[in-house]
């Protein structure tokens, strides 16, 4: 709830006003010499029947290769109906395990330097996490044998930068804060032998709030 | 919406939620603790820090007797003791089961002097009767118990209870007939919540 009322208020906060990408004109800027030739007996190539993805003057779809905390390495599909909006979506791997994540980003306009306001989940299936109750973490050293098959969902929003062209290749980097929840199916039994006491604990969970960080190089068809 | 209104908007829908913007939380929904045996003393016993009521010169009508114990939550889990860190320790079922101690078939313990036992949290030594009850029992048809169940299922915040980690409990029986020294095993159900601020250590 946390995570979604601030994405909401930075989407609030961000421009309406979109530019173009100064370093892919539009088609209706190219110059003339720029156009092809034309064929004799090639059909004649209207502006009506050209394909939509290009109305704007760069492509609709991308691939999207990130890394960060908590996020792990991710590889994305990105679709963007609109310059402004793009959603991503693909596998994800954290050295534990891998998982699923997606999101959607707002690009308020388009220069060779562009913001970036991006919100994101994501779900690992049955990580080992149990490295979190070493040397007093604040987790029971008890629950490990419990944190070592454990689901790992989380979200994040980020406010970043992209440098590069919005029709090419871009380099982005994102800061911002992740809301993360880890969850285990099980039952573990402790006895102090010293004080004869038995203490069993069954499904815990453990979830908290960090700074998120994330690396991304982004190509557009 | 300009961005300094947006930020405003975002920081204050963020407080609205409570609780700290960096935290790390631990929880088990189903925490249960089984305590070794703790001794009851006979309810003849000369002993007044056994009686109910030590004020009073003479236990009688109706004999109390009393055991005190302060079990450390702290031990089993460190993290209670920490800073920063604020907890939910809340007693989802309690159960003290009351067993004579007497070996001999020939005699077998009875316990059917036992009126009423009640488990308390909370008490204040100098006041007679104080704290909250967590588990009760009232004696019913049999007339002569071997063991008896003190139960509770309180749904109680143990938390304002516990001073540096320790829990301290009371369990007071009322009997109206000599009843010879006895046991009680302690079972005891938690939802344990522990969440660190960790943000305060910035």
């Amino acid at each position: 709830m946390r995570l979604a009322a601030l994405a909401a208020a930075l989407a609030l906060a961000s421009p309406s006003v979109y530019a173009e990408d100064p370093a892919a004109p539009s088609l209706s800027e190219a110059p003339a010499s720029s156009a092809p030739a034309a064929v004799p007996g090639a059909p004649e190539v209207t502006p009506a029947a050209r394909p939509p993805a290009r109305a704007s003057g760069s492509s609709r779809w991308g691939l999207l290769l990130d890394a960060g905390l908590p996020q792990g390495l991710a590889a994305s599909a990105t679709f963007r109906p609109v310059p402004s909006v793009r959603f991503f979506a693909g596998p994800a791997w954290n050295y534990v395990g891998f998982g699923v994540q997606g999101g959607v980003s707002v690009v308020p306009w388009h220069f060779a330097v562009t913001p970036v306001l991006t919100a994101e989940a994501g779900r690992y299936f049955g990580a080992d996490v149990s490295f979190i109750a070493k040397n007093g973490q604040g987790v029971p050293p008890e629950l490990r044998p419990l944190l070592a098959d454990m689901t790992y969902t989380y979200g994040a929003i980020h406010a970043g930068i992209e440098l590069g062209s919005q029709s090419g290749l871009t380099f982005s980097i994102d800061a911002g804060l992740a809301y993360l929840l880890l969850e285990s199916k099980g039952t573990v039994t402790t006895t102090d032998t010293g004080s004869g006491s038995t203490v069993v604990f069954k499904d815990p969970r453990v979830r908290g709030t960090l700074p998120s960080v994330k690396l991304g190089v982004h190509y557009w068809f | 919406m300009n961005r300094p209104a947006a930020a405003a908007l975002a920081a204050a829908l963020l407080t609205s939620c409570g609780g700290p913007l960096l935290f790390a939380e631990v929880e088990v929904p189903d925490l249960r603790v089984t305590l070794p045996p703790q001794s009851f003393p006979a309810s003849g016993t000369a002993l007044p820090a056994n009686w109910c009521d030590p004020s009073l010169p003479v236990n009688t009508n109706p004999p109390c007797v009393a055991i005190s114990a302060s079990y450390d939550l702290a031990a089993q889990v460190p993290a209670f003791t920490k800073p920063g860190v604020t907890y939910e320790l809340r007693l989802t079922d309690v159960a003290f089961i009351l067993s004579g101690t007497q070996t001999n078939p020939a005699a077998p313990p009875d316990l059917g002097g036992i009126v009423s036992a009640a488990v308390r949290v909370g008490v204040d030594p100098a006041v007679a009767g104080s704290g909250t009850i967590i588990a009760s029992y009232a004696r019913t048809g049999n007339p002569h118990p071997t063991s008896i169940t003190v139960s509770g299922n309180a749904n109680l915040d143990l938390a304002p209870y516990i001073t540096s980690g320790k829990l301290p409990v009371r369990v007071e029986v009322v009997v109206d007939n000599t009843t010879p020294a006895f046991d009680a095993n302690i079972l005891a159900a938690f939802y344990v919540r522990i969440t660190l601020d960790w943000g305060s250590y910035l």
